[in-house]
């Protein structure tokens, strides 16, 4: 699903935004993902909501389980998923621009 | 208790079909989470609130990818058994009405001609979907026994019996139908007086305590025991429908008549809105449907909205 995009993700678009930027440096499992995220956006996904976002993800091939090691599974990036990530990404970079440019022409601190 | 024996306790949230999916690799994330954080009602909430969108993803009525055909049949049929169920209460109002007087308006003719032929429909639809689902049941103790069968089907036995009954003699206790006004109807006065006491229990009563409390305590016993045995034998047949292995040819002629019950509760929506919706604003009605009508018109179009969601997770299942 080549052209599947973050915007159909409603409420959801959020923590699969959050899932695919973790995913983009390499496989990781559920728990490895929570780190992460946590790590680097400074806020942790509930379990049930990650796991919310997962499925949906893998439902629209954004991301592929990999073989079971012991009981937890990793999944991986695809390619659809990656380029959706990158469109998603770009949209928010557009915003924040003109946001922080605006801002700045009106004498903010950015 | 262990974070192994919470997690699994967690995992309940979840039905059978996610849970073999998922279930393994959510409960690791689930001990690592309780092991780092013992105790957090955020995070009960947060699954028990992901596992219930889980179910409602599972009968078609969510956007989840995890679907299971049986489980969007089943959440068809209720949806249509609960419309029916509404939509026979705005159709006693009209058919119990037009023996007492004639009916006063094209959207409460309209009104009474499309509710009656619509629920026929539905009757026979019913009819179809239930036959070959005892086929298979009766198939299915010939080889292997009733075991498993014997409390779902008692508790249907008990319930319709008692909706029988009770319908029955309440039915045969109306005073309404026993005095003729002007009116002439073409429904027989034993089914619609019994279609009025199956649906005693829709009432503004519950809305007004006084009113409630004035109510003679047999009736009022039958107004909660009425849709209670309603639920039981709903619930019943669903815990049989699952113990059966229903052949794939019988869930697709199953799916179809679910698509072909839909269909059927649109011209009830539209006839039954006209007719409640025109009756609001004409005050010399007297055929004038209440609030409580137009609850139900609206709870209708929720239960129609849903089914229709219901049955396109069918098609893709």
């Amino acid at each position: 699903m080549a052209d599947a995009n973050l915007g159909s993700f409603g409420r959801y678009a959020g923590p699969a935004t959050l899932i695919l930027s973790s995913l983009a440096d390499g496989p990781k499992h559920g728990y490895a993902l929570t780190k992460d995220i946590e790590e680097f956006a400074g806020l942790r996904l509930a379990p049930g909501t990650m796991y919310e976002a997962l499925t949906r993800l893998e439902g629209q091939g954004m991301i592929k389980s990999l073989p079971a090691q012991d009981r937890r599974k990793p999944y991986e990036l695809t390619a659809a998923g990656a380029a959706a990530l990158q469109a998603h990404l770009d949209d928010q970079r557009r915003v924040a621009e003109v946001g922080l440019r605006r801002l700045k022409a009106a004498g903010g601190t950015a | 208790m262990s974070p192994e024996a919470r997690a699994e306790r967690l995992l309940r949230w979840y039905p059978a079909m996610w849970r073999d999916r998922y279930g393994a690799e959510f409960a690791e994330l689930l001990i690592a989470e309780i092991e780092e954080q013992p105790r957090s009602w955020r995070r009960t909430a947060d699954v028990a609130r992901s596992g219930l969108v889980a179910r409602l993803s599972l009968a078609g009525l969510g956007n989840g990818p995890v679907r299971d055909e049986r489980s969007a049949l089943g959440a068809t049929a209720t949806l249509v058994a609960g419309f029916a169920m509404l939509a026979t209460s705005l159709w006693t109002q009209l058919a119990t009405g037009a023996r007492v007087m004639p009916l006063d308006s094209h959207a409460a003719v309209v009104g009474l001609v499309v509710l009656t032929a619509s629920l026929a429909y539905l009757g026979v639809i019913a009819i179809l979907a239930v036959a070959p689902v005892a086929a298979v049941l009766a198939r299915d103790i010939r080889r292997r026994g009733p075991h498993g069968v014997i409390a779902p089907l008692t508790v249907i036995a008990v319930s319709l019996t008692a909706l029988a009954m009770g319908g029955r003699h309440l039915a045969t206790h109306w005073t309404v139908l026993a005095s003729h006004g002007s009116g002439t109807s073409h429904i027989p006065d034993g089914i619609a007086s019994f279609a009025w006491a199956e649906t005693y229990s829709i009432s503004t009563a519950w809305a007004h305590p006084t009113l409630l409390l004035s109510i003679n305590p047999a009736r009022l016993g039958w107004m909660v025991v009425s849709p209670l045995a309603l639920i039981s034998a709903l619930t019943a047949a669903w815990v049989l429908v699952r113990h059966l292995d229903l052949p794939a040819a019988t869930l697709r002629y199953e799916s179809a008549l679910a698509r072909a019950a839909v269909f059927g509760m649109l011209p009830m929506l539209l006839a039954g809105a006209w007719w409640v919706m025109t009756s609001q604003h004409n005050p010399a009605a007297t055929y004038r449907a209440g609030t409580l009508d137009l609850a139900l018109v609206l709870v209708m179009t929720g239960a129609a909205a849903a089914a229709l969601h219901s049955t396109r997770a069918l098609r893709s299942a």
